[in-house]
C-alpha cells in the first residue's frame, strides 16, 4: 500500500479503534447473574459470554452455554429454574433461551423479543412470564411458545413476583400491575411515582413491597391495590428489599442500608456503608450480608451491629450483585476483576474462586 | 478518563430533552447546535487556513516556484521554500489540522454522553443515577430513546413493506454529508503530499463514519449528521463574498 495512504489509515482506523473500545465497553453492561440449584449441586453464573454451571462444593465447571463463544451472545440476568427443570436465560441478543440445568443442552430459544433481556423471567404454574426492555411482558407456555404479550409505557427490567394466582410486575414507567396468572388479564395498576428496577416482594400477609427512584420503598396491600405506607430512603432504590420475619431490609444508591419495620414502614435502623448499594441482602448465618460498590463487604446482625468482611486484593471490586448462599458457602460476583465469583465460609475464607 | 467532558454533557443533553417535551433526536440536535456554536472559533480557523491553502494555488510566487523547482531532485527544496512563503504570507499549515483534533474528544465524549444518558444496561444506568445532578432525574428516567421511526440507542434500520432488509439511512446521509463536509474544508489542486494526504481523507472518512453509524447508536448517527451540515452550512456563510472586500484572490491569512 502506498504510504500517502498508510498515513491516511492509520488515525481514522484509530478512531475506530477508540469508538470500538467504547462498543465493547457497552456491550459488558452489568454484573454477573448468580443462582443456586440445591437439589443439583449447581451454582449458575450467567457472566458476559456465556452461563457457566459449577459444582458448589468445589467450584469446577460442569458445563458452559453456548460451549464456544458465539458472537452477539451476551448475559447477566440470573439464570432462573423452573418447577419442570428448565433454565431460563435472557440474553443481550433478545433471545430467551431455555436450557437443560444438568448439561446446558438447549431445549428451546424464544426470539419473540427486539430488545435485551434485563431482568429474570418468573415461572409460575408452567407458564413463563419475561420481562424485556422492549416495553413487553412476554407470556410463555413451558415450552416457549408465546401465549400473550404485556404492554407497558417503558422498559421491563425487574423479575415479576408472584402468589401463584397472580402476578405482579414493577416496570420501569413508574407503574405496578398486577395480572392474572392464567389469563395474563390485567386486574389492576398503581401509579407510584418513581421508576422500579428492582423486584416486588410478596410477603405470606399479601403485602407487596418494592423500591423506587423516588427515594422511597412502598408496602401496598394487594387485596385493596391500596398504599399502606412509604417510607423515605436517602437516595434511589435499586435492589429488591429482604423480608425477613416481619423486618424489611433493603440498600439506597447512597449507600445506607436500612431495618424497617414490615407493618408500619417505622425505621429500625440504619447503616452508611460507604457505597452504592445495589443488591438485596442475604441472610447467612443469621446476618444480613450485603455488598456495596466500593467493594466492601458487610455482615449485619438483625438488630444493625455490623462488621466489615474483608476480602483479598485478589478479590478486590465494586460487589453489585446479590450474595447467593449456596449451602455452606457464601457465593459472591465480582465485577471488573479476573475472577467472576468467589465461595466463602463461615469463617469469611476464600475456598474457590471461578475464573470464566 | 473523559469524565470531565461526558459528565456535564450527560447533564446537558437530559436537561435539552427535559426542556423539550422529552424528545431525545431534538436534544441531540440542539445539544450539537449549541457544541458548534461553542466550537465556533477552531472551526473558523480551519476554515480559514482551508481557503488560504486553496488560495495559494493561484499565488504566482507559488507558481513560480512550483516551476523552478522541478522534478523528484528539488522536492526538498521546493517544500522548505513552501515553508518560507507560508511565513510570508501568515499562513500555519497546523491550524487546519489542530481543529480536527479538538473534535475527536468531543466525539468521544458525545458517543459516551448518549448511551449514558439512554442507558440500556445496568451499568450504564449506573453511570446516568450517580452523574445526573438533575433535580427531576428520578422521573425523567429512563429517556424516551425513540425518534421519528429510530431507536437513538440502537444501530438505524428503516424497514420498508416488501423490502426484506433495513435500510441504514443515517450511515447513508453521514456518508453523504461527511463527504461534501471533508471536501469543502480540504484544500484541492496541489501536488504536495499534505494536500494528497487530504484527498485521501475526503475518500475514506465518510467511508469510516458511515460504519461507526452502521454498527452504533443511532443517537451518534444522528450527531454526525447534524454535525456535518452545520459544517456545510458555515462553510457557504464564511464562503459569500463580502461586499467591501477586494476581488483579489491570495489574501494572505493573519495567525
Amino acid at each position: 500500500m502506498k504510504k500517502k495512504h498508510l498515513l491516511t489509515l492509520v488515525p481514522l482506523l484509530a478512531l475506530g479503534f477508540l469508538l470500538s473500545a467504547c462498543g465493547s465497553a457497552v456491550a459488558a453492561g452489568s454484573w454477573p447473574g448468580i443462582s443456586y440449584d440445591d437439589a443439583r449441586g449447581l451454582v449458575y453464573v450467567a457472566n458476559n459470554q456465556a452461563v457457566h454451571a459449577l459444582q458448589v462444593e468445589n467450584g469446577l465447571e460442569r458445563w458452559q452455554f453456548p460451549a464456544e463463544p458465539q458472537g452477539g451472545f451476551t448475559t447477566h440476568a440470573t439464570p432462573e429454574l423452573t418447577e419442570d427443570g428448565q433454565l431460563l436465560i435472557g440474553g443481550y441478543d433478545n433471545i430467551l433461551y431455555s436450557l437443560n440445568p444438568d448439561s446446558g443442552a438447549q431445549n428451546w430459544t424464544f426470539t419473540g423479543a427486539s430488545n435485551r433481556y434485563i431482568g429474570s423471567p418468573l415461572a409460575v404454574a408452567g407458564i413463563i412470564f419475561a420481562p424485556n426492555a422492549d416495553q413487553r411482558l412476554y407470556v410463555l407456555e413451558h415450552t416457549g411458545s408465546l401465549l400473550r404479550t404485556f404492554t407497558t409505557k417503558d422498559p421491563q427490567w425487574s423479575q415479576p413476583a408472584g402468589d401463584g394466582s397472580t402476578v405482579y410486575l414493577a416496570a420501569m414507567d413508574e407503574v405496578l400491575y398486577a395480572m392474572d396468572a392464567q389469563s395474563g388479564e390485567e386486574l389492576w395498576s398503581l401509579q407510584l411515582d418513581g421508576t422500579m428496577v428492582g423486584s416486588p416482594v410478596l410477603g405470606a400477609d399479601g403485602i407487596l413491597y418494592v423500591g423506587t427512584f423516588d427515594q422511597s420503598v412502598v408496602a401496598i396491600d394487594t387485596a385493596t391495590h391500596r398504599e399502606l405506607w412509604r417510607f423515605a430512603t436517602q437516595g434511589w432504590v435499586w435492589g429488591s428489599p429482604a423480608l425477613i420475619e416481619d423486618q424489611l431490609y433493603l440498600g439506597d444508591l447512597d449507600g445506607f442500608f436500612y431495618a424497617l419495620d414490615a407493618a408500619s414502614g417505622e425505621e429500625l435502623w440504619r447503616l452508611d456503608t460507604g457505597g452504592a448499594i445495589t443488591g438485596t441482602p442475604a441472610l447467612y448465618n443469621e446476618n444480613l450480608i450485603i455488598g456495596n460498590e466500593a467493594g466492601r463487604l458487610f455482615s449485619i446482625s438483625l438488630d444493625g451491629r455490623s462488621r466489615e468482611l474483608p476480602l483479598p486484593e485478589a478479590y478486590q471490586g465494586p460487589l453489585y450483585g446479590s450474595p447467593v448462599v449456596a449451602g455452606e458457602f457464601l457465593l459472591i460476583g465480582l465485577t471488573g476483576n479476573e475472577s467472576a465469583l468467589i465461595a466463602l465460609d463461615a469463617d469469611n475464607t476464600v475456598v474457590w474462586n471461578f475464573i470464566p | 478518563m473523559l469524565d470531565f467532558i461526558i459528565v456535564p454533557f450527560t447533564n446537558a443533553l437530559v436537561f435539552i430533552y427535559s426542556l423539550l417535551g422529552e424528545n431525545f433526536g431534538l436534544a441531540i440536535i440542539v445539544f450539537t447546535i449549541l457544541v458548534r456554536v461553542v466550537t465556533y472559533p477552531f472551526t473558523a480557523q480551519q476554515m480559514k487556513s482551508a481557503k488560504a491553502m486553496q488560495e495559494l494555488q493561484t499565488n504566482p510566487k507559488w507558481k513560480a516556484m512550483q516551476q523552478k523547482y522541478k522534478g523528484k531532485e528539488n522536492r526538498e527544496k521546493l517544500a522548505a521554500e513552501q515553508m518560507k512563503l507560508y511565513k510570508e504570507l501568515g499562513i500555519n499549515p497546523l491550524s487546519g489540522c489542530l481543529p480536527s483534533l479538538i473534535q475527536l474528544p468531543l466525539l468521544l465524549a458525545m458517543y459516551w454522553a448518549i448511551t449514558r444518558a439512554l442507558a440500556a444496561t445496568p451499568l450504564q444506568l449506573l453511570d446516568l443515577a450517580q452523574g445526573i445532578s438533575l433535580g427531576n432525574a428520578a422521573h425523567l428516567i429512563p429517556l424516551n430513546s425513540q425518534f421519528l421511526w429510530m431507536d437513538l440507542g440502537q444501530p438505524e434500520r428503516l424497514f420498508i413493506p416488501g423490502i426484506p432488509i433495513g435500510i441504514p439511512v443515517l450511515a447513508i446521509l453521514v456518508m453523504i454529508t461527511s463527504y461534501f463536509q471533508s471536501k469543502m474544508t480540504t484544500p484541492s489542486t496541489s501536488n504536495d503530499q499534505s494536500a494528497q494526504m487530504g484527498r485521501m481523507m475526503t475518500l475514506y472518512m465518510p467511508l469510516l463514519m458511515a460504519y461507526i453509524s452502521y454498527i452504533y447508536a443511532a443517537g451518534l448517527a444522528l450527531y454526525f449528521v447534524v454535525g456535518n451540515l452545520l459544517s456545510i452550512a458555515q462553510y457557504y456563510i464564511m464562503r459569500r463574498p463580502k461586499a467591501e472586500r477586494p476581488a483579489t484572490p491570495a489574501a494572505p491569512v493573519t495567525k
